[in-house]
């Protein structure tokens, strides 16, 4: 335990942040952020406290998908700037002692990328093994019945070919076939690209579907299916994705990385939790950590949430490290998911459990999701399936100027109306703005070893209140004690001691109160209590 | 249409606004509110476009349930001022063409009224019938399974008398026999004296609980009771309430208002719509507004009130008017029902809705429940139940005011503490800020009273999913208003199905969507709601 201790680097330690970079900052008016932007930005996120930041891709790109659309893997949208843009990005992140962490986006290219313009060119292509080219059925009908995740079946019919193409997303976004050695060589040379300029690792996008059946079984009826839900939640996709063979992928990756010292990766899996913690890899030979998504769809209620948290503890084998997440930029923003007071309650919680936090942009002012007309749709998501995620994706709110400090252009996106009260600047001013809070909450975890590397223990969750220990032997001891309601709630824990003082409070009337026996707790708040 | 709006008297043209007299504003220094502090916040609430205070009770009382135990009707607590404070309050809001409303309290008495003194001194005094007593069950045992509200038997044994006695509520408060003719009398002058000196109206309470079951059955045991419920939801009180014969009383009450013009009376009636209509009586003449709780308990979803809306709508008799509230000192907070968000959602749904609404003390400030140590719980009903969870003392806690020691509430200890973020929360404070919930309020009321369609105009219901629900509300003559309230945290897209609506919005939650015009599709952040002015 001792020399895992020791062991514990800037990944496990550390808060990783967010950025969409269509929607950070803009430095040349063109209404779309970019990479000399994120740098005019560094000081506000080295200010909050976070050590590591991941930028959604930067690549070029059709932006069929805003960049999941890759056409070079080794090159930087001329929207977001150059490859000196990205150096000087990469310099000025790691002055400020910050790591930066890049999305890989292994599953799939664009359909513009030079290698499916080969491998679509003929049959007899070199590349044409590299994606997914398959025979119809007999009377034109697609390989098997697998959809896309964006709608429709997933296979597309080449005319000059005569064959289907698999995409599990767009059908510009063909999927690579990773069980072609050229393709594992050609994207490790793209990380050890991105790992020889000093990356500090990557996000892998859609981990868990690298792999498919190799025999294109059908997949079964989804039985719990239900009107409102995606169409692609119409089948159970067990034989699409998450294929055995993956984690023989995965740890070939993690071989790349570990050339490098201090190097990880972050794999996107939309799994059950069993299933998920997988990518750790035997021995921790997969992912570093796998992107615990739990808290996107957990009812936000104590008793589930309470018990979700101690399965994923104990599923965790020794060496896996745990991470927790409250947003990114394909969901819905916690703030509206809970409402803005619980997601204050939702902060003090990522912040505060055993494992890396990942911060979405936006968050930390208590950014929600902006209603954005059908006329103006971005998201191939949204007008295809009218499920858009342009709402979560949002300029951020700088300040209270004409467009929110984004830009002085028009922005790609619209703008929250609420921008000129809430806003970086105007909540830097607030002691009890989110802003604060979060500074707070991320001061105190950096400090505090039972915060950023102790044990964790479920000590209550009933009807309203969650409470639980933060312990790192030879350091002070932390109970987290949250109200998940709006009412009142009295708190008298009966398995520990509570004697201390409140060291962060949602609202910050309370800090530095001293708490002994027993705790009444207003509707929505939160305490972390160091204890004597 | 001039007439027409003629015809609204002031209790269904204005917005009343209840007081919790020992939480508004204490003049004195004893760190319990008073009369004479009410005086000095009554520009507070002109200011606010209040045109009528509800008082809760301000009887001399021993405060076993803060002053719904009554010693003296025609009396003034010393704690809240003497009947010259009284006269002078009454006088200082009608100057400012404001009326009052006092709490009537015909249910029970203290058991420290001279009445009950009498009725418990022998079998034989001539008040012993004013109120409930009944001989033990052969084996000693109560005369029924009757339950408490505030917990335990409703049934007190009287040693010196050998004989029990009823209490809907504490022992402390046994309750008035109502079949008794002089009771009636007694309690019908109580409303004369109040009336004579000026006094608008009364709210009265425990209206359904005044007439019980004249052959004391049992009531039914409650299937549903979860032991998290107080004590007193075990049973159905189906004997103990709502007794045909409480209509009786009610047009007698009604009856001595009716002497006077223009006088009024709220009636608490904690019932279903069906049985809560009975409560205007027979062509109108029982009470005036039926409080209508249904905001108090329903989910906060939007098709679910829409409907219950819909339901109250139809069920009102022809000449009913309706009426809304979202809080008392009963319940919990609005805020801490629905959160902080969506109590602005729910003063413009109160605000918008037709009918008379009322406002409890503090929530035009978004105050909240104040947790309170059990140490310092006041309430009977929490100190009767400790483990439920069920004292009202949060959501009486004292007016936050400024940011001044006390809030400006006090200059001494508050009788209950203040909430801790008072500084922040406060009168002065959002007085100022254009977005503050306190503006908010005053801008609702203000445009209600300026729009006859707001005032008194129809209700039509528009659009309802599980996110928000759209109304129309219209009078023949004048600009009709499209309401869509947000009542959810997510963003939320409404096509109303009368076809495209246009017009400006003139309100909204927060006043950056305000001077906009509305489109096919009305899009809306979470939480958010708006008035639109249509154009014709």
């Amino acid at each position: 335990m001792a020399t895992q201790q020791n062991k514990s680097l800037w990944w496990q330690q550390g808060i990783i942040y967010q950025i969409y970079p269509r929607s950070f900052q803009d430095s040349n008016g063109d209404g779309t952020g970019d990479l000399r932007g994120i740098l005019s930005r560094l000081d506000h996120l080295k200010e909050l406290g976070i050590d590591a930041i991941w930028v959604s891709p930067i690549y070029p790109s059709p932006m069929a998908d805003f960049g999941y659309d890759i056409a070079d893997y080794r090159g930087i949208h001329e929207l977001f700037g150059t490859m000196d843009d990205f150096d000087e990005l990469l310099r000025e992140t790691h002055k400020r002692g910050m790591k930066l962490l890049l999305d890989l986006v292994p599953n799939h290219t664009s359909d513009q990328h030079p290698w499916f313009l080969e491998s679509r060119s003929s049959r007899d292509n070199p590349k044409r093994d590299w994606y997914l080219w398959y025979d119809g059925k007999e009377g034109g009908e697609p390989p098997n019945n697998w959809v896309s995740v964006f709608g429709g079946s997933s296979w597309e019919w080449d005319e000059a070919t005569q064959q289907f193409y698999y995409h599990a997303f767009l059908k510009s976004q063909p999927d690579l076939n990773w069980r072609n050695s050229e393709v594992e060589q050609a994207v490790f040379e793209a990380m050890r690209f991105w790992l020889d300029k000093g990356v500090d690792g990557f996000r892998v996008d859609a981990m868990w579907l690298m792999i498919k059946d190799k025999q294109l079984r059908d997949n079964p009826p989804n039985p719990d299916f239900k009107p409102g839900m995606n169409e692609d939640q119409r089948q159970l996709p067990i034989y699409s994705s998450d294929r055995p063979e993956v984690h023989k992928v995965v740890k070939k990756m993690r071989e790349v990385l570990d050339q490098y010292p201090e190097r990880m990766m972050i794999g996107e899996i939309y799994l059950a939790v069993d299933k998920a913690v997988k990518y750790h890899g035997k021995d921790n030979q997969g992912v570093h950590l796998a992107f615990n998504n739990q808290l996107f769809f957990l009812p936000w209620e104590a008793k589930p949430l309470a018990e979700a948290i101690d399965k994923y503890e104990k599923l965790l084998k020794p060496g896996d490290w745990p991470n927790w997440v409250l947003g990114n930029h394909d969901q819905s923003r916690i703030g509206s998911r809970v409402g803005l007071e619980q997601a204050r309650v939702a902060a003090m919680l990522l912040l505060t459990l055993r494992g890396t936090p990942t911060i979405y942009y936006g968050e930390e002012i208590g950014m929600r999701d902006v209603p954005i007309p059908k006329e103006e749709f971005q998201d191939p998501q949204g007008i295809n399936l009218g499920k858009s995620r342009d709402p979560g994706r949002t300029p951020m709110q700088w300040d209270d100027s004409d467009k929110a400090g984004f830009t002085t252009g028009k922005p790609w996106l619209r703008i929250a109306e609420d921008f000129p009260r809430v806003n970086v600047k105007k909540q830097q001013e607030e002691p009890s703005s989110m802003l604060a809070l979060h500074q707070r909450l991320i001061r105190l975890r950096r400090q505090e070893p039972a915060l950023h590397e102790g044990d964790y223990k479920t000590i209550q969750a009933d009807e309203q209140v969650f409470a639980f220990l933060r312990k790192a032997k030879g350091h002070p001891s932390f109970l987290i004690v949250l109200n998940m309601g709006h009412k009142t709630a009295v708190f008298k824990p009966e398995t520990i001691k509570l004697k201390g003082t409140v060291a962060v409070a949602t609202i910050p009337e309370r800090d530095g109160i001293q708490v002994d026996g027993v705790l009444n707790l207003a509707g929505d708040e939160g305490l972390l209590i160091r204890l004597d | 249409m001039e007439e027409q709006q003629q015809q609204h008297l002031w209790w269904q043209t204005d917005v009343i606004y209840q007081i919790y007299p020992r939480s508004y504003q204490d003049s004195n220094g004893d760190g319990i509110g008073d009369l004479q502090g009410v005086i000095q916040r009554l520009d507070h609430l002109k200011w606010l476009g209040i045109n009528a205070v509800w008082l809760s009770p301000i009887y001399p009382s021993p405060m076993a349930d803060f002053g719904y135990d009554i010693a003296d009707y025609t009396g003034i607590h010393p704690l809240f001022g003497s009947l010259d404070d009284f006269d002078q309050l009454l006088n200082e809001i009608h100057s400012r063409g404001m009326k009052l409303i006092l709490d009537l309290v015909p249910n029970h008495t203290s058991d420290q009224h001279p009445w009950f003194l009498e009725s418990r001194s022998s079998r034989d005094n001539p008040k012993r019938d004013w109120y409930i007593w009944k001989d033990p069950l052969p084996d000693g045992l109560p005369p029924n399974n009757w339950l408490s509200v505030f917990g335990g038997s409703g049934w007190e044994w009287d040693d010196q008398t050998q004989q029990y006695y009823y209490h809907a509520f504490l022992r402390e408060q046994p309750d008035l026999n109502w079949r008794n003719p002089e009771v009636q009398q007694a309690m019908l002058d109580v409303m004369r004296f109040w009336l004579d000196k000026g006094v608008d109206g009364f709210r009265v309470d425990v209206m359904w609980h005044m007439i019980k079951d004249s052959q004391f059955r049992d009531n039914p045991v409650n299937p549903d009771y979860q032991s998290h419920m107080a004590t007193y939801e075990q049973l159905y009180p189906v004997y103990s309430t709502d007794q045909a014969e409480v209509h009786d009383i009610v047009r007698q009450m009604r009856d001595v208002l009716d002497q006077y013009d223009e006088r009024m009376m709220i009636g608490e009636i904690y019932l279903p719509i069906q049985k809560l209509m009975m409560y205007y009586g027979i062509d109108g003449k029982g009470a005036h507004l039926p409080f209508n709780f249904q905001l108090l308990s329903l989910s906060w979803d939007a098709q679910l009130i829409a409907g219950a809306i819909d339901q109250y709508e139809a069920a009102l008799p022809p000449t009913g008017w309706p009426n809304w509230v979202l809080g008392n000192h009963d319940q919990p907070r609005i805020t801490s029902r629905v959160g902080v968000q969506q109590a602005r959602v729910a003063a413009m749904l109160l605000l918008t809705l037709r009918g008379t609404p009322t406002i409890y003390y503090g929530d035009e400030i978004g105050m909240r429940d104040v947790p309170i140590p059990f140490e310092e719980v006041q309430d009977p009903q929490g100190l009767n139940m400790p483990d439920k969870n069920l004292s009202r003392d949060p959501s009486r806690t004292p007016m936050q005011w400024d940011n001044s020691e006390h809030a400006g509430f006090t200059t001494a200890k508050p009788w209950l503490r203040l909430a801790r973020n008072f500084a922040r929360e406060n009168v002065l404070a959002q007085k100022n800020d254009p977005f503050s919930m306190l503006t908010l309020y005053r801008r609702l009321i203000e445009l209600r009273q300026q729009e006859p369609s707001l005032m008194i105009g129809n209700y039509v219901p528009v659009h309802s999913d599980n996110q928000v629900m759209a109304f129309i509300r219209q009078a023949e003559g004048h600009p009709g208003f499209l309401i869509v309230l947000n009542l959810s945290h997510r963003p939320c897209y409404v096509k109303p199905k009368h076809g495209p609506l246009k017009g400006t919005i003139v309100l909204a939650t927060y006043p950056e969507l305000e001077g906009g015009t509305i489109e096919e599709t009305i899009s809306l952040a979470g939480d958010e709601g708006i008035i639109v002015r249509l154009s014709s």
